[in-house]
């Protein structure tokens, strides 16, 4: 599942993978602003079939807090 | 296209940015809510069909003031939300004071006109009709939302010209269904009401008029024939096996396809069929009790057993279109594969397993064939190409062309700034890519203010010949030319495709040379703009003495003293004078 994240963060940003690691966040990613987080909040329900709460989407931050969500959005 | 992911889309759309050639098709989209996630879908559809498309959006609710800004602009998309009006305005609205309420909807209605009026320049607009089904889903008692919304709607209708295409949005939640389309959670904390799936739909009504303005509309309709215009197969069912019966289940739904495919046609769309069979057996079906369409219904077949990749590129060449204006339906996974694979540039359509969907599928396809203006041309051209099969038969028969020509006995009559053609000349400039100069596009807006005119004269002609009449083919619009003015300019030339090669642009000139000449003009200005379609044109003005200014291929401009103009001497053609 985190390569699947990586990758489309990758897509959305419109970056390589290979900038996108486990540590990535608005922070390290220029292109990662607000319009384009809410792309990828919608980008990850589509490819995962879940829906965030709308806690759970502020409280995404950067990657380590999307997967930690993700998993357990798809546990439930 | 639906199946595609938003992610894929995205990164899909930023590959292709970099490949894009052509003409800036610059799309503007203004807002009172976030709308961004349009952006790619929209860019994406359109770059996809080969149009150098670049979306950008206004700022967040500021559509008024974005719209003044709408300059250069070839397409303006509007979301404005009822919702929105102010700001969480549906569920204010009920216990506003009355009077307040009725005050925001005046104001809106001036904004809407003033919106409107500012946007008058613009080419295409896609203005969303307000809609208040989101918030409002009660069904007995109209709500003061929905009130406001049929009072702003009317007020829209009323002040939209012609270059306004008002979107139902009503209709798209219905088919998309309000929970597929709306995100309230997306709409709470970021003002971000529609879900992907939303846009996608709008996209797929939207685009192909856009499509259409670029000249990238479908023109042709091309039928396999078993298991697609009816149950069984021919060859060995035989006329009893077969069905199409709308008194039988499964022949039902061969019958709506055939008065589907009878819709097109009215529409101007061109049916064809293509079938691995054997030419006798497909005729005779057409005399089946049950058979809808007629025999001429047919503008053109390939009955035989050869490739249908080979017959297509056939039947485009005999009909003078583009093979991408070509949609196929066929049954087999063979052959829709094959013409993916061979000829990806035709639009292919295979009938589906669950029978009963297939007539929503092509009724889905009626926006591909969209043309922004109809005109009698397209009620009768499935009879025109008739005609033109029976002409290219007598070529075949002829040795020398001019002699072919002349025993046509063609006649073409030229009007002059005639406002009764404005749907039909905004059309041509619309849909002509071949013998086009300089493939500028119009709509009926803009022609109607060249016809009206002082300083520009619009010229047309109508051809016709021993075997029927083509209608209006041909269009010279020249600007910069008013009164006591001694050079002037050529906006754009063009003619159908239906009568390139019978050498009427040289009647077509040597009249217009002739008009400009008793007006005094001394010199004439010209330019060849190249596009991926228009090569066949790229030397024209040099046959009539023009010279050429500038240098390059792509872009060539000329100029022309009058009297030197190479008049083209013939004298096959009969010139009548019309308005």
């Amino acid at each position: 599942m985190e390569d699947k994240v990586f990758e489309i963060v990758s897509k959305v940003m419109g970056i390589p993978m290979s900038n996108v690691n486990i540590d990535s966040s608005p922070d390290t990613i220029v292109e990662w602003d607000s319009l384009k987080n809410i792309n990828l909040m919608m980008a990850l329900e589509e490819e995962f079939d879940v829906q965030f709460s709308p806690e759970e989407i502020s409280d995404m931050l950067n990657m380590k807090l999307i997967l930690l969500t993700l998993n357990q959005s798809i546990s439930t | 296209m639906d199946e595609m992911l938003f992610s894929d889309i995205i990164a899909k759309n930023k590959e292709i940015s970099t490949q894009l050639v052509g003409p800036e098709c610059k799309i503007r989209i203004i807002s009172n809510i976030m709308s961004f996630q349009l952006n790619d879908i929209l860019e994406f559809t359109l770059r996809d069909q080969g149009v150098n498309a670049v979306v950008t959006s206004g700022n967040y609710d500021n559509i008024l003031q974005d719209s003044f800004e709408c300059v250069e602009v070839s397409v303006v998309v509007v979301f404005w939300e009822i919702a929105n009006l102010i700001d969480g305005f549906h569920y204010k609205a009920v216990l506003m004071d009355k009077e307040l309420r009725g005050a925001l909807v005046e104001k809106t209605k001036k904004e809407i006109s003033k919106v409107l009026n500012n946007l008058d320049g613009v080419r295409q607009v896609f203005f969303n009709s307000f809609s208040s089904l989101a918030f409002d889903c009660h069904c007995f008692d109209k709500s003061p939302l929905t009130e406001i919304t049929v009072e702003l709607n009317k007020h829209l209708n009323e002040c939209a010209s012609s270059n306004v295409v008002i979107v139902d949005i009503n209709k798209l939640f219905a088919i998309v269904s309000i929970s597929k389309s709306v995100d309230f959670r997306y709409y709470y904390s970021s003002k971000s009401l529609y879900k992907i799936e939303f846009y996608r739909k709008y996209v797929k009504y939207i685009a192909p008029k856009i499509l259409s303005t670029w000249g990238l509309t479908k023109k042709a309709l091309i039928f396999d024939c078993d298991n697609t215009l009816w149950k069984g197969i021919i060859g060995e069912d035989g006329m009893e096996g077969i069905d199409m019966s709308s008194g039988s289940a499964t022949g039902v739904v061969f019958a709506e396809i055939q008065h589907l495919a009878l819709e097109l046609k009215n529409m101007g769309v061109i049916l064809g069929l293509c079938s691995k069979n054997n030419e006798e057996d497909i005729d005779m079906v057409f005399s089946h009790a049950d058979m809808k369409l007629r025999e001429s219904d047919i503008a053109f077949k390939r009955i035989n057993w050869n490739n249908k990749v080979a017959n297509i590129v056939e039947m485009a060449n005999e009909l003078n279109i583009d093979i991408s204006s070509i949609v196929f339906i066929d049954d087999s996974d063979f052959e829709i594969n094959l013409l993916k694979k061979e000829l990806p540039q035709v639009m292919t359509i295979q009938v589906p397993k669950q029978l009963s969907e297939y007539p929503q599928i092509l009724r889905s396809l009626f926006p591909v064939f969209t043309v922004n203006s109809r005109s009698m041309e397209d009620v009768n051209r499935s009879s025109m190409y008739h005609d033109e099969k029976r002409r290219k038969e007598l070529k075949a028969t002829f040795n020398d062309i001019e002699q072919y020509l002349s025993y046509l006995k063609q006649k073409i009559k030229i009007i002059k700034d005639d406002l009764a053609l404005v749907a039909r000349l905004a059309q041509l400039s619309q849909k002509t890519n071949q013998f086009n100069l300089t493939t500028k596009r119009f709509t009926e807006l803009e022609m109607e203010r060249y016809i009206k005119g002082s300083s520009e004269k619009v010229f047309c002609f109508n051809l016709s010949d021993n075997f029927g009449d083509y209608g209006i083919t041909g269009l010279c619009i020249i600007v910069n030319c008013g009164r006591d003015v001694l050079e002037c300019s050529i906006n754009t030339f063009l003619i159908s495709c239906r009568v390139i090669g019978r050498n009427v642009e040289f009647v077509f000139m040597d009249y217009i040379l002739k008009h400009l000449l008793n007006s005094g003009i001394k010199q004439l200005n010209a330019e060849y703009v190249a596009t991926a379609k228009n090569s066949q044109v790229e030397n024209f003005y040099e046959k009539f003495g023009f010279i050429q200014v500038s240098s390059g291929t792509k872009h060539k401009t000329y100029e022309l003293d009058l009297h030197k103009y190479k008049w083209s001497g013939t004298d096959y053609v009969e010139v009548e004078n019309g308005r």
